[in-house]
């Protein structure tokens, strides 16, 4: 994300200076405010308010647990009570197999990086509307609002996985080293939300249906993403198209990274969602600065 | 003077759609919408039905305007007329349609008292929340939250939830927030409206403070005689383009001339078979002026022509307030000497002096009596000019509180 950020920072302000070297007399205003001309000084906002950014996520997270009897317990609740139920269905119903690795801790790895992303795709859905009062009243890089439910849904996150490595460390399944390449899928699986979030956010301004369609969807996309069960159950010939589920590979990566379990298209999962998502966070950025600036009159 | 704001050519336009569709279509009726496109490619005529269903509203038409350092602009104008928008644009909420603006130095905004305050959350909480969406830091508000308090006087509720304020309370500990933004640049938009006098009073005492300090400010308000004591630039909006720009005094004028329902003059016929007048006027010192600063003098014509002679017949004066409450009066019979003269069958002119130093700044209304005593009356009401009376610029002691001024009885005697 930093890396993302000051690499546009660096076009902006080159393309800053090139513009300043043709109308000299611009560059000692602050801002210039043009109709049907991209805003100057986008991302220096976008790094001046980083505090705001960490507010409305300290706000949403407040809020959540504000009058909620089991408070921050609940992290924990969903996914155990999640795991639980997959873990028989697909563990015992259905005696998939999960390696040398008990089926609940299985599914319990899976389900973090899901439960994860089909959170922030519900959350962000809603985060612009439901936030109208501050997007109609004041100015300040609307990416933030719905960037700052990464957070939130992180800290969520970050509980359930301090759980989940403390009890596959008592049930001895950890694998050791590949636990040092979690880093990796957990930034993937977050710029893979951001992009997600920068999409649906921006579309529901404009059609309210993705509010009742993406809840939808997300129950559907349990399914086809490899949570209750592992992705070498699905046959050899289907496995390129079934990794252009971006989840695919970081699901894989998760699991690899705890338990060591590795599957047959590892490699083919992986590289379709380095793909997938590189493609869903440049497009998306692009499609919510296109219609950030009608969002005031829309919403 | 180095220019903090410069405004060129500013256009905004807003699309009304008739049918009912809304601005945010849904999802359908874009896709289907964009299947039909595709579909009747080459037949344009079905086309030419949609193209009624919507049409274009300027909401601001080629606006034109600049504010020099320290200067303290007031955008007026009626509803409607596009001061919002043109706050909205300044503040980079909506974009313009065409133009440009510069901004030299970095501006706040209080376009709303409050914005983003979360009902769920305490005080405290708000108050760093709210701190944070107008652009402060978290040192910043640290440091101003002891001052920010005592001005919003909510020391006791800190820690209960804002759902359960008073809208009061609420109002002050928004404004309180945005007060201690230190801007270089603050544009206020109605903000004031809300809140007892007691309140407004503190507000515009604080952006007099921060006028004082040789801050910039832009400030929209219908209330002509706080926007009188306060600013000396003014911009008067009429369904979005300006319709007078300079100095406050002018545009003031302007709007007084414009908007009010009443007018400072009247002329026609009224009466009955006693008495009938023809013509009625205010006049001010200037004669470019259609309000008064306090103390000077305004004086009333009346010309009427007395038809029948009748012993019982007065004329009156009476000042009203806005909301139509007596503020002070003035009648024929209090004058004998007076009496008999004004009777006489003929055409009359008649001239009634008002001290406008007598009364606190505001809008107030002129209405001409005359009746019959103890028998019928004449005007039912039918004749009122209005007289607006402000404060000069910087005093605010006796801008926004109508009412009669009891001058200086005050002697101490203990």
């Amino acid at each position: 994300m930093i890396f993302c950020l000051s690499f546009i920072y660096l076009i902006d302000t080159m393309k800053d200076q090139i513009n300043a070297s043709f109308m000299e007399d611009n560059s000692s205003y602050y801002l210039i405010i043009e109709s049907q001309k991209p805003q100057s000084r986008y991302v220096r906002d976008l790094l001046s308010y980083k505090e705001l950014y960490f507010f409305l996520a300290w706000r949403d997270i407040l809020v959540r647990y504000k009058q909620a009897f089991f408070g921050i317990a609940w992290a924990l609740f969903r996914p155990v009570l999640c795991m639980v139920v997959f873990a028989f269905i697909f563990g015992r119903v259905a005696n998939l197999s999960s390696g040398n690795v008990n089926y609940s801790l299985f599914v319990f790895a899976g389900m973090l990086p899901w439960l994860f992303f089909s959170s922030i795709a519900i959350d962000t859905c809603n985060s612009l509307v439901g936030n109208t009062n501050l997007v109609s009243k004041i100015y300040f890089p609307r990416m933030i609002i719905p960037m700052s439910q990464i957070i939130v849904n992180l800290v969520d996150f970050s509980v359930a996985t301090v759980l989940l490595l403390i009890i596959s460390v008592i049930a001895g399944d950890v694998n050791g080293l590949t636990l040092l390449s979690l880093p990796i899928w957990i930034a993937l699986l977050i710029f893979l939300s951001a992009g997600v979030g920068l999409w649906l956010s921006a579309l529901t301004v404009r059609y309210r249906d993705f509010r009742l369609i993406v809840p939808f969807f997300v129950q559907f996309g349990m399914f086809l993403s490899p949570v209750g069960y592992g992705s070498f159950v699905i046959p050899d010939q289907w496995q390129l198209l079934y990794s252009l589920n971006p989840l695919v590979g970081i699901i894989n990566g998760f699991r690899w990274a705890f338990f060591g379990i590795s599957c047959p298209c590892m490699l083919l999962s992986i590289c379709c969602t380095v793909v997938m998502t590189v493609l869903i966070l440049v497009s998306g950025f692009i499609y919510f600065r296109k219609m950030e600036r009608s969002f005031a009159d829309m919403i | 003077m180095t220019k903090m704001i410069e405004v060129k050519n500013l256009s905004k336009k807003y699309t009304i759609y008739h049918e009912q569709q809304s601005t945010y279509g849904t999802l359908v009726e874009t896709l289907s919408g964009q299947a039909k496109k595709f579909f009747n490619f080459g037949k344009n005529k079905k086309n030419e039905k949609n193209v009624s269903c919507y049409e274009d509203f300027w909401a601001l038409k080629d606006v034109n305007f600049s504010v020099d350092e320290g200067d303290r602009l007031a955008i007026i104008g009626k509803n409607g007329a596009g001061k919002s928008t043109l706050l909205k644009t300044l503040a980079r909420i909506t974009e313009p349609t065409n133009g440009c603006i510069k901004i030299r130095k970095r501006i706040s905004y209080l376009l709303e008292v409050g914005t983003g305050f979360h009902p769920e959350l305490t005080g405290r909480e708000n108050i760093y929340l709210n701190g944070a969406i107008l652009g402060m830091t978290r040192q910043e508000i640290k440091k101003k939250f002891d001052s920010i308090i005592d001005f919003a006087e909510v020391e006791q509720f800190l820690d209960t939830p804002i759902k359960r304020f008073s809208t009061g309370m609420y109002t002050r500990l928004g404004f309180a927030v945005a007060a201690h933004l230190d801007p270089e640049v603050l544009i206020v938009d109605e903000v004031l409206a809300v809140g007892d006098v007691q309140f407004q009073e503190k507000c515009l005492k604080k952006l007099n403070e921060l006028s004082n300090q040789g801050r910039t400010i832009v400030f929209v308000s219908h209330d002509l005689s706080a926007v009188l004591t306060l600013c000396n630039k003014g911009l008067y909006l009429e369904k979005g383009s300006v319709k007078e720009s300079g100095s406050i005094e002018s545009c003031v004028n302007a709007y007084v001339q414009n908007c009010a329902m009443q007018d400072s003059s009247w002329k026609g016929v009224a009466g009955d078979e006693h008495i009938r007048f023809s013509c009625v006027s205010l006049h001010f010192e200037s004669s470019v002026k259609q309000f008064a600063y306090r103390g000077e003098n305004v004086r009333l014509d009346i010309e009427y022509e007395i038809l029948k002679p009748t012993p019982d017949l007065v004329i009156g004066v009476e000042v009203l307030n806005q909301r139509h409450q007596l503020m002070a009066r003035s009648y024929t019979y209090d004058d004998p000497s007076f009496f008999d003269s004004f009777l006489k069958p003929r055409q009359h002119r008649v001239s009634v002096m008002i001290n406008s130093g007598q009364f606190y700044g505001g809008d107030y209304l002129v209405k001409l009596e005359c009746f019959i005593h103890n028998k019928k009356n004449i005007l039912n009401g039918n004749i009122v000019l209005k007289l607006p009376i402000y404060a000069r610029e910087g005093d605010t002691r006796f801008s926004g509180k109508d009412g009669v001024a009891l001058g200086n009885s005050w002697v101490v005697s203990g």
